[in-house]
């Protein structure tokens, strides 16, 4: 008996079901679709346009949490923001 | 062939190099391992028509590592509404303990003189921003909570009863004015994309107060200037003194103002 090679749609689609079945491997705070909070704001700053922009959307993400955890959010993203005025990112 | 004059070229170039001058200021000398005074002015529009105008002041440090082991931070914003409404508010952290931090945070009527004080307490190991941050970052960590007015003051409870406790029920019941200057200051705020994070402290207030939901703004926070310098050894010259001192003695810097006899 022989077997006959699948079609290239037929693999593609294979590959695509695994890919769909696998659980995603979390990597990340997801956070409006990807922002990592743990990750400073210049890194990503390609990203989200600005590291200002960076900055507000990872405070936006950390304040999500309770209330005390605001304060602290509000110092790093202080911290983030000042790095991202003296390093002239805007 | 005749040349141009080359001096009718000198005092458009001398305005063009003043005006490239103007717009990008020289670039701050900050140690950044040392506490810096960052202030921001900011303007909250609805389409055309300014809403407010927010001075945010904060104290903090810029490097990680250096930031772990700071004893204190603090932050302002002093809001100037267009109505004329006047709101001072303040979250300052104090680490120095080596085993508890604490956290104040406050928001105050500048106008009317009142005022509610909020008081995070909780225990940790070791000095600084660092251990405090580690505290909090356990599940299985509360700290305790508690409330200040003229006329009230709601004893600490853990975070996890104040849901199920009635703090909530008897601030608004006996401060409905206070209640409605935390709602205002939120109502007239974007609750993301906003640079000046002022409602950040109503709504550290409003989590644990159990306040109710305010419909959401589509205001637009834009920051205008801002000026970052090393508060120590000597303090760093404020962006705007005048604006400052239309708060009067709702306006201090690094320490809460006075709440007791004011």
């Amino acid at each position: 008996m022989t077997m006959r090679r699948p079609s290239a749609w037929r693999t593609w689609a294979l590959v695509f079901a695994m890919v769909a079945a696998t659980p995603a491997v979390p990597w990340g705070w997801d956070c409006y679709g990807g922002w990592d909070p743990n990750q400073t704001c210049t890194s990503q700053a390609s990203s989200c346009g600005s590291c200002g922009s960076c900055c507000t959307i990872i405070f936006d993400c950390n304040s999500a949490r309770s209330g005390k955890f605001r304060h602290l959010a509000m110092t790093e993203y202080g911290a983030y923001q000042g790095h991202c005025l003296t390093d002239w990112c805007s | 062939m005749n040349l141009p004059n080359p001096t009718r070229f000198v005092l458009p170039l001398m305005v063009l190099a003043m005006a490239a001058s103007a717009a990008n200021p020289p670039r701050p000398s900050i140690d950044k391992t040392r506490p810096v005074r960052m202030d921001q002015r900011f303007v909250v529009r609805h389409k055309e028509r300014e809403v407010a105008t927010i001075l945010s002041s904060s104290f903090l440090v810029l490097d990680e590592k250096a930031r772990a082991q700071t004893p204190q931070d603090f932050h302002r914003l002093l809001v100037r509404f267009a109505d004329g409404a006047r709101v001072a508010m303040y979250s300052s952290g104090d680490y120095r303990d080596e085993n508890a931090y604490l956290i104040r945070t406050l928001v105050v009527d500048a106008n009317k003189g009142e005022w509610v004080l909020l008081t995070i307490k909780g225990k940790k190991r070791g000095k600084g921003f660092g251990s405090a941050k580690a505290t909090m970052e356990r599940e299985d960590h509360e700290a305790l909570v508690g409330f200040e007015t003229r006329r009230l003051r709601l004893s600490r409870e853990f975070e996890g009863a104040l849901s199920k406790g009635r703090a909530g029920e008897i601030f608004q019941t006996a401060e409905p004015q206070l209640v409605e200057l935390l709602q205002k200051v939120r109502r007239e705020l974007p609750s993301r994309g906003d640079p000046s994070i002022a409602r950040a402290i109503p709504e550290m207030f409003s989590h644990y107060l159990l306040l109710p939901e305010v419909p959401e703004c589509d205001h637009v926070v834009e920051r205008l200037q801002h000026l970052l310098a090393n508060d120590e050894p000597e303090p760093a010259k404020p962006l705007d003194s005048e604006f400052e001192a239309e708060f009067g003695k709702w306006a201090s810097w690094r320490e809460l103002p006075r709440l007791k006899g004011n």
